[in-house]
């Protein structure tokens, strides 16, 4: 349209034999080519708004369906929610492959490259305030001839009430320690978890029973019970580690009383309690009195770059006379306590080099039953040392590379080792 | 214990479907002198996106935002942005709630498609005010993560620099 107002122009230009009438008759023809490219422009812009109008509205409809409030061959808004909104059923998963080579020449431990952990979460949101998750977990490669395992970590529903109330029931992970609720490898720094975490507070921890959670400002809440330990199983330095019942079956004779607080003191800081206490004799013979307790600490720091953790647990067991009398081939602990200090510096977003020093003894107080002198015996362990070197490579949010040496000090024992890993989350 | 859980849920009437806040509740809470709270689409073109891409130093894959306007008479008093974010599997909806200085008044989350835990709170969302272009926002260095949920953390951070980055232009351009 410009064009051919333009030629017009210069057709006028360079005429010189025009009479009036004819440039009266040009003057019109230009005011109406005008007002025509005024309409198409101004429907052009009103084409244009309508469908960014329309792009906005549809990317909205995609992003929170329950924003639209539009009908579905002719239904009402409520009954076409389900025809707009997103899939209700959530996968997600992590995983890690780690590479041990055992430096000491004395080692007895051979090297291994693990396929460690490959999990599976399928969720399924039933209402925006029911909802089903779980954490379907193989281990060392799945379950073959006895080796591996492939169990079930979590398999829970919460009801999400308000703020300060919430319930979850079914399967859950007790809530007791760092680890044990953010144990994917894009959590910690070093390859393998704090073992403070693993033989005091026995992560990954996980039981049948009810919990309610919620917050009250800074403070957030998690008080419930669970199935309680099963003193049956638990001997030595894994007298808590293997009481756990893990929700198999899990003997519900006794239960547990499990509570935690979080409490965010200020931008970046969080202080954190929680323990485990309940009865674990499960009314079996001989187990009559016992009981298991774990509680810890812990603080997390971050500040620019830096991230600072500490956390101590203690892990005790009550009636130890007669769990000692009832595992008359071992001693059993009655008391086992450690502690872990890491400190962590991110360089880039991608590199963190971090130094972790954690000190622990599952075997504190121990006591041995003699059955032919009718005495107990008690003793104790050396403790374990580990101080961990390593450094982070985090590619992409999701992907993380680690590789960190351990001064390995097991009960007086040099063991050191040098540990590689891939681990993934999605 | 079951049966007093179950009957709280049920008498509450709260286990119903619903958006954490609507866009417009929120504009209101956040512009309270406000009379007329109006939404507006924008489009921003290539050379836009790539200015405002700069800016945020973020990549930004979307052309057209939804934006809510408030208003009191006929005089705007401030900005709302929509902005949607993957955060693992998930997505999360925010709106972020700027001034006319361009800098963050709050942020609203709308919608939220991950595991309630991941949801970032208040107390969080709170280190974002006053922030402007100017501000890198970069997190862990400017920004403190969320204990548990960092992708949570990251998709609200990247979201905000490009929310401030986006509206810095389409203002500079008069598209607002």
């Amino acid at each position: 349209m410009k064009k051919i107002a333009l030629s017009l122009i210069t057709s006028v230009a360079i005429s010189t034999t025009l009479t009036a009438d004819e440039l009266s008759d040009i003057k019109a023809q230009l005011e109406s080519l005008t007002k025509k490219m005024h309409i198409l422009e101004a429907k052009n812009e009103a084409s244009n708004n309508a469908l960014i109008e329309e792009v906005s509205a549809l990317k909205t409809l995609n992003a929170v369906p329950e924003l639209a409030n539009r009908s579905y061959t002719g239904l009402g808004y409520a009954a076409s929610k389900v025809f707009y909104s997103k899939s209700p059923l959530s996968i997600g998963g992590y995983g890690k492959v780690d590479y041990i080579h055992y430096t000491d020449e004395k080692s007895k431990t051979k090297d291994e490259a693990d396929n460690y952990r490959a999990i599976f979460y399928i969720g399924y949101k039933f209402t925006d305030n029911i909802i089903f998750n779980s954490e379907i977990e193989f281990e060392h490669g799945g379950s073959i001839g006895g080796e591996g395992e492939a169990i079930v970590e979590f398999a829970a529903i919460d009801f999400l009430i308000r703020p300060e109330f919430n319930v979850r029931t079914g399967h859950v992970l007790v809530p007791v320690g760092h680890i044990n609720l953010q144990h994917e490898p894009t959590m910690f720094h070093a390859v393998n978890r704090p073992e403070t975490e693993k033989y005091i507070i026995p992560s990954t921890w996980h039981e049948n029973g009810i919990l309610t959670y919620g917050s009250f400002g800074n403070l957030d809440y998690t008080v419930g019970i669970v199935a309680g330990m099963d003193a049956a199983k638990g001997k030595g330095a894994k007298t808590w580690r293997s009481a756990r019942q893990g929700g198999r079956d899990s003997k519900a004779e006794d239960f547990a009383f499990v509570g935690r607080l979080d409490y965010h003191a200020m931008d970046g800081l969080d202080l954190t309690t929680s323990i485990f206490t309940g009865d674990s004799g499960q009314s079996q013979k001989g187990l009559n009195g016992v009981s298991h307790t774990v509680w810890e600490a812990h603080a997390l720091y971050e500040n620019g770059p830096i991230e600072l953790a500490a956390l101590y647990a203690k892990a005790t067991v009550g009636g130890e006379r007669n769990l000692a009398k009832y595992h008359t081939d071992n001693s059993i602990s009655s008391e086992g306590s450690g502690y872990y200090v890491k400190a962590a510096y991110n360089i880039t977003d991608e590199w963190a080099p971090f130094i972790r020093y954690e000190k622990y003894n599952a075997e504190e107080e121990t006591l041995k039953y003699n059955s032919q002198t009718q005495s107990y015996e008690k003793g104790s362990a050396k403790d374990t040392k580990i101080t961990a070197l390593g450094l982070n490579y985090t590619p992409h949010p999701n992907v993380i590379l680690k590789a960190d040496y351990l001064f390995y000090d097991n009960k007086g024992v040099d063991d050191d080792r040098l540990e590689l890993s891939m681990g993934y989350i999605f | 214990m079951f049966r007093i859980i179950f009957l709280t849920l049920f008498t509450t009437g709260l286990l119903s479907s619903k958006v954490l806040i609507k866009p417009d509740e929120a504009m209101k809470l956040h512009f309270q002198e406000a009379t007329q709270i109006s939404k507006k689409s924008i489009l921003l073109v290539k050379d836009e996106i790539k200015s405002a891409q700069k800016i945020a130093k973020r990549k930004i894959s979307d052309r057209v935002f939804r934006v809510f306007v408030a208003k009191k008479g006929d005089q705007i008093v401030g900005y709302g942005l929509l902005h949607t974010a993957n955060v693992r599997t998930k997505d999360e909806t925010a709106l972020y709630i700027i001034d006319l200085k361009g800098q963050m008044k709050a942020i609203e989350i709308i919608a939220f498609y991950e595991p309630p835990e991941y949801l970032p709170q208040k107390r969080w969302l709170n280190q974002f005010i006053d922030a402007t272009v100017e501000n890198e926002l970069k997190l862990k260095k400017d920004i403190h993560t969320i204990s548990g949920a960092t992708l949570s953390a990251r998709a609200v951070t990247d979201s905000a620099k490009i929310a401030l980055s986006v509206l810095a232009i389409a203002r500079k351009n008069g598209k607002l």
